[in-house]
């Protein structure tokens, strides 16, 4: 009797709870009329001719806009950022910065734009999460022309540097987003321990695959740090990306990389998965033989990293490992100039053994010719303006023309990256490693690092990407990752777009890659266990994506 | 009607405990039934701009996206794996260090090995994973020299397959023994003490004290925390398994969260998560309803 | 005779058991202390070895934490929402276990499970955030307190307490006509202390630890809890996701050191709190948990 009773207020109850969840999920109806009605006025004005389009493009003068903001902030903006006073004084533009920390950024954002509101400017963190907010709309496309009259210079500096990134900034042909690379962050390094391979009777960097390998037994068995024990090892997880690239391809980007989504490369014509190349089971057999012998570190699974900075390689730091390709080259880069310090990798080596020596070498050449590294100088992040701006294309504008300056000259970037000139920083001549003399960019003392300058609203507020300059000497970081070829032999994925598939199997098929890749390695399956991984990768839906990867290359192509 | 007056004049015999009762009503309706409403979305084909209600319906589809996968169900038996595993090992635990600290005489002692038994449970697992990786490599960490040094082979708590399931029970049960004892410390505060004076003039020993008059005086907690318990066995800790898993051994513990995670990263699939949780929780329910009952059937009393 | 050897058998035991729970205490103490002599070393010590005393000794890091202007405030507002909704979460949440834990209580059955439903079903992360908005609790301190305010395990586990009290202490109070909001707050509350002050515990230090609630509901960077102010000193540097523009300026991420500091810096006030809880763990309460 009872039971039945609490049944009946248990339904009822339930029927309440959700009519009344109906009003608390239908809140944002409102909103979404408005914006369907403007879209409809926007769709109108667009039928019209493009010069009148054009016409309310025009900044008005006299306007103050102001911009809801989110950009990468490793702290909260100041009370009162001088870089605030700066753009209001010179552009009449105001921000309203969202505090969104870091390490949720993708998280709170998402759940605020749910929500309803959505920043006039923000990151994506991904192909596939633009295609999403585009498909939403959420995000505003920047119209081809638009770009090309108020921000030329941005324009030109991404046709300079990354010809073709736009590229990845497309949905169905149309601009949604502006891309995110740097000129500094070239490639990942390969990074030997030079007195170790010194020791061993090797006087020079490994070039080819067959002297890496002669290397990397020496650093094992010849006791390179002459304690007389048999605890070194010659590579782990993160130098195997240079063993597949000496066969040709990238199968996986290990923990250090953002391409997640797997790596495409076109083979006679096609796109195709790397992980799934026949060359890739050669390479296998050979890493799992050194493996086999104990060449590589046996805790090549748990990576080289130990918690706290993303690229440092305890492993090599320690004293364990011969050659390391975690981080980027200026983690691996020495002390440019005084003032600067050594890259983060080195610097901790030295603090551990002070007579290490760190030489950078390229990929090596295997069996197919000249080997490749992944490059990380195109990220994965996208910078996106929010659709709300589409109704508002003078605001669009105008913001544009606020990059349009900050990518003028090097003094407008370096103000928009680091503050007020002369007040938060200035030029000095500083002699670099290559006796070449500079105007380095000095930080006054309470400006000096990358927290006070999020704070003043520099660093990335208003920055798109970092990149060269026309008639500017290279800065001294850029021509040592020169002397170190760190511009050549990179090399990232094909594929440009976020494949329709791509959220059904993508993330069980990279995991299943690495997976197997390190079971192989670690001889846990047989070498010819690869033949199978490839029939059921693709029978996981991995030739789904390979045929919809190819579609979209072909359709490139012909264009 | 006469069943509704009959209620009321029963509410009304009992209007103070009503009056206790009440707040708890209006908070649980405002801030968890209400947006109880927001799991429709497991069965919407989820449009941003039009929020949830006004999505379209797509049926099933959401939850046929799921099953459909057999990572999922890797997924899925990997949790049920790991959870058991925690529930059988990591139930008694802090209940065997309840006991045992409750044997000890000198006050100050018990107070600290208390405290600090409770220390990790304010580390993030953010943190720890960095420290474990340290602490338990096979090579350089001090666990496995510790091994070492007696003459056993070293064991690769994270990178082996067949132990790592292991690690993440005993990495769980360093975490939350302490801060898990609390709730049976405080019950074992509530013994009789009569009860062991009278014991001790019957000379019954240490055992015998423990096993007839403590474990029965905190058998209800007991019973209560493992029904609970029982219901997390489709839950998984996925700070805990983040922090610490590797390729090498994602064939076991790529568990319901982790794996949703990654999906997630590609596309933020909302629909495809809550109907997962929501997969999840209806058999959580299940089985926390049927542990009550099996419960109320040995021992008079469940949480219901 | 006899009852020498009785006390000896005893004494092996308790040795065996104090060395048992000694080893388990070392076992917990060495990350620990990893973290603290970490917290205590020089920047310029290296990050990447375990160590369990002080590289070259220095309060630097300490010192640097404190500048940190977003502690003071952190600090604030994280013992607002602890001492404020430790207050309101164990008043409201005895309150609502005390009725589930008589018997004669009016459909207890169907209010149980009125509760314990929502220990398995939730709204998930996006409809409570609409919802909550709704509510207005954008930027409201109260969305740290509110949401969370009761928990269904908290009742059930205070409601068993409750059961474990003898009718009969009730009853006397009851003949003198008290009614049971009284007898609640006079009688009942003051002999359950033990499982007053473990919910008071598991609250308090849930709400010193938690972060997620504050950085979705609040924007403004001075009324973030310390956790998050942490987090952000932590947590810096560890994803890759974005990276230094120019690394000629970059300084590197927080050095360790002072990440340690700042853990040390959150983790110990919370602490401080225990042995305040602790003593009314003291056997001899005469509440009992004897039935169910």
């Amino acid at each position: 009797m009872r039971m039945r009773e609490s049944k009946k207020w248990t339904s009822l109850l339930l029927a309440v709870a959700l009519a009344l969840g109906c009003s608390a999920c239908g809140g944002s109806t409102s909103n979404t009329e408005t914006t369907t009605t403007a879209a409809a006025q926007t769709e109108k004005a667009a039928e019209q001719t493009s010069e009148s389009v054009q016409d309310s493009w025009v900044p008005d003068e006299d306007k103050t806009y102001k911009y809801t903001w989110c950009f990468y902030q490793v702290a909260p903006i100041a009370d009162h950022p001088e870089m605030f006073q700066f753009y209001k004084d010179n552009f009449n533009v105001e921000f309203d910065v969202w505090d969104i920390e870091a390490s949720q950024a993708s998280e709170l954002l998402a759940n605020r734009i749910i929500g309803g509101e959505i920043p006039d400017k923000f990151e994506v963190a991904n192909q596939s999460i633009l295609q999403k907010y585009v498909e939403q709309g959420i995000v505003a496309e920047i119209p081809m022309e638009m770009l090309e009259t108020y921000a030329p210079n941005v324009l030109a500096a991404i046709e300079r540097d990354v010809p073709g990134a736009l590229e990845y900034c497309k949905i169905d042909g149309k601009l949604y987003a502006l891309p995110n690379y740097s000129v500094n962050v070239a490639r990942a390094p390969l990074a030997w321990r030079m007195d170790w391979l010194k020791a061993v009777g090797i006087d020079k960097v490994p070039e080819t695959l067959d002297e890496f390998e002669e290397a990397i037994y020496a650093l094992t068995f010849n006791d390179p740090d002459g304690n007389g024990k048999n605890d070194t090892y010659g590579l782990s997880e993160s130098a195997l990306t240079a063993v597949y690239g000496a066969y040709g391809y990238i199968p996986y980007v290990n923990s250090q990389g953002s391409h997640a989504a797997g790596l495409w490369q076109v083979r006679d014509g096609h796109l195709v998965n790397a992980a799934v190349q026949p060359e890739m089971k050669e390479a296998l057999e050979r890493i799992s033989k050194w493996y086999a012998d104990g060449v590589i570190d046996p805790e090549f699974v748990t990576g080289e990293n130990q918690g706290g900075y993303w690229a440092l390689s305890h492993s090599f730091i320690n004293g364990r490992i011969g050659v390391s390709g975690m981080g980027q080259t200026y983690h691996w880069q020495p002390a440019l100039y005084e003032g600067t310090k050594n890259g983060q990798n080195l610097e901790e080596l030295l603090k551990i053994d002070p007579d290490a020596e760190v030489a950078l070498g390229n990929p090596p050449k295997g069996p197919y010719g000249q080997g490749t590294f992944a490059n990380a100088a195109i990220k994965e992040e996208k910078i996106v303006f929010g659709s709300q701006l589409e109704d508002e294309p003078d605001k669009l504008a105008k913001i544009l023309s606020v990059y349009n300056w900050v990518y003028e000259n090097k003094d407008n970037y370096n103000t928009a990256s680091n503050g007020i000139q002369d007040i938060n920083w200035h030029y000095e001549d500083k002699m670099g490693l290559d006796g070449k003399t500079e105007k380095a960019v000095v930080m006054s003392e309470a400006w000096s690092d990358d927290k006070t300058r999020s704070a003043n609203f520099a660093h990335r507020a208003m920055t798109l990407f970092s990149p060269s300059w026309e008639g500017v000497e290279e800065g001294a970081s850029i021509r040592w990752a020169k002397s170190v070829n760190a511009d050549k032999y990179r090399y990232s994925t094909e594929l440009f777009v976020a494949l329709p598939s791509a959220s059904l199997y993508q993330s069980e098929l990279t995991s299943f890659v690495e997976e197997t890749y390190y079971a192989i390695i670690a001889g846990t399956k047989p070498v010819d266990y690869f033949d199978s991984f490839v029939e059921t990768w693709n029978n996981m839906g991995g030739n789904t994506l390979a045929a919809e990867a190819d579609e979209w290359y072909q359709n490139v192509k012909t264009q | 009607m006469k069943a509704f007056v009959c209620d009321f004049k029963k509410y009304w015999k009992y209007r103070y405990l009503m009056v206790l009762f009440f707040p708890a009503i209006v908070y649980f309706i405002v801030f968890k039934y209400i947006p109880m409403g927001g799991l429709v979305l497991a069965f919407k084909n989820f449009q941003i701009k039009q929020g949830i209600w006004n999505s379209p319906w797509c049926g099933l589809e959401n939850f046929k996206v799921l099953f459909a996968s057999p990572a999922f169900w890797q997924s899925f038996r990997n949790t049920l794996i790991i959870s058991s595993y925690k529930l059988i090992f990591g139930f008694p635990a802090p209940i065997l260090f309840a006991l045992l600290l409750n044997e000890i005489r000198q006050n100050k002692v018990k107070k600290i090995i208390q405290t600090i038994s409770y220390l990790p449970h304010f580390l993030s697992w953010v943190v720890l994973g960095g420290i474990f990786m340290q602490f338990l490599s096979p090579s350089s960490g001090p666990f496995n020299l510790l091994l070492k040094s007696l003459g056993l082979n070293p064991i690769f708590f994270l990178g082996d397959p067949k132990v790592f399931r292991g690690t993440l029970v005993g990495t769980h049960i360093w975490q939350s023994i302490g801060w898990g004892s609390i709730v049976y410390i405080a019950a074992l505060a509530g013994v009789d003490m009569s009860m062991y004076e009278a014991a001790d003039l019957d000379g019954a020993s240490r055992f015998q004290k423990m096993r007839y008059i403590t474990l029965p005086s905190i058998a209800p907690v007991i019973t209560i925390m493992l029904i609970l318990a029982v219901g997390k066995i489709v839950t998984d800790d996925f700070d805990q398994i983040y922090n610490l898993y590797n390729a090498g051994v994602y064939s076991v513990s790529e568990v319901m969260g982790t794996y949703i995670y990654k999906r997630g990263i590609g596309g933020m699939q909302y629909e495809v998560a809550t109907a997962m949780g929501l997969f999840q929780n209806g058999i959580a329910f299940i089985m926390v309803a049927t542990t009550n009952q099996i419960s109320k059937r040995i021992n008079e009393y469940g949480l219901w | 005779m006899k009852s020498k050897m009785k006390k000896r058998k005893i004494s092996v035991f308790e040795e065996f058991n104090l060395l048992l729970l000694g080893g388990f205490c070392l076992l917990v103490l060495l990350p620990f202390l990893h973290v603290v002599s970490l917290s205590f070393s020089s920047p310029e010590s290296s990050f990447a070895q375990i160590r369990f005393i002080p590289e070259k000794f220095t309060l630097q890091n300490y010192v640097q934490v404190f500048k940190n202007k977003y502690i003071y405030s952190g600090f604030a507002n994280s013992i607002f929402r602890t001492v404020v909704g430790t207050f309101l979460s164990v008043l409201a949440t005895v309150c609502a276990a005390y009725p589930l834990s008589k018997t004669y209580f009016p459909h207890k059955t169907f209010w149980t499970l009125f509760i314990v439903f929502t220990m398995f079903f939730s709204a998930g992360l996006i409809p409570t955030y609409l919802w909550n908005k709704q509510l207005g609790l954008m930027d409201n301190k109260l969305v740290l307190i509110l949401p969370g305010l009761i928990s269904a395990y908290n009742v059930v586990i205070a409601r068993n307490f409750f059961m474990g009290i003898p009718e009969s202490l009730e009853e006397s109070a009851k003949i003198d006509g008290a009614n049971d909001i009284l007898i609640f707050f006079q009688i009942v509350a003051p002999i359950s202390k033990a499982i007053i002050a473990t919910l008071a515990l598991w609250i308090a230090v849930g709400h010193w630890n938690a972060w997620f609630d504050s950085t979705l509901y609040i924007r403004d960077a001075g009324d973030q809890v310390l956790q998050v102010v942490m987090r952000r000193i932590v947590l810096e540097g560890q994803i890759a996701a974005m990276e230094l523009d120019d690394p000629n300026l970059a300084s590197a991420a927080n050095p360790e050191t002072i990440k340690a500091a700042t853990i040390m810096v959150t983790t110990l006030p919370i602490l401080c709190v225990y042995p305040f809880v602790q003593k009314h763990f003291v056997k001899g309460v005469v509440v009992g948990s004897v039935k169910g």
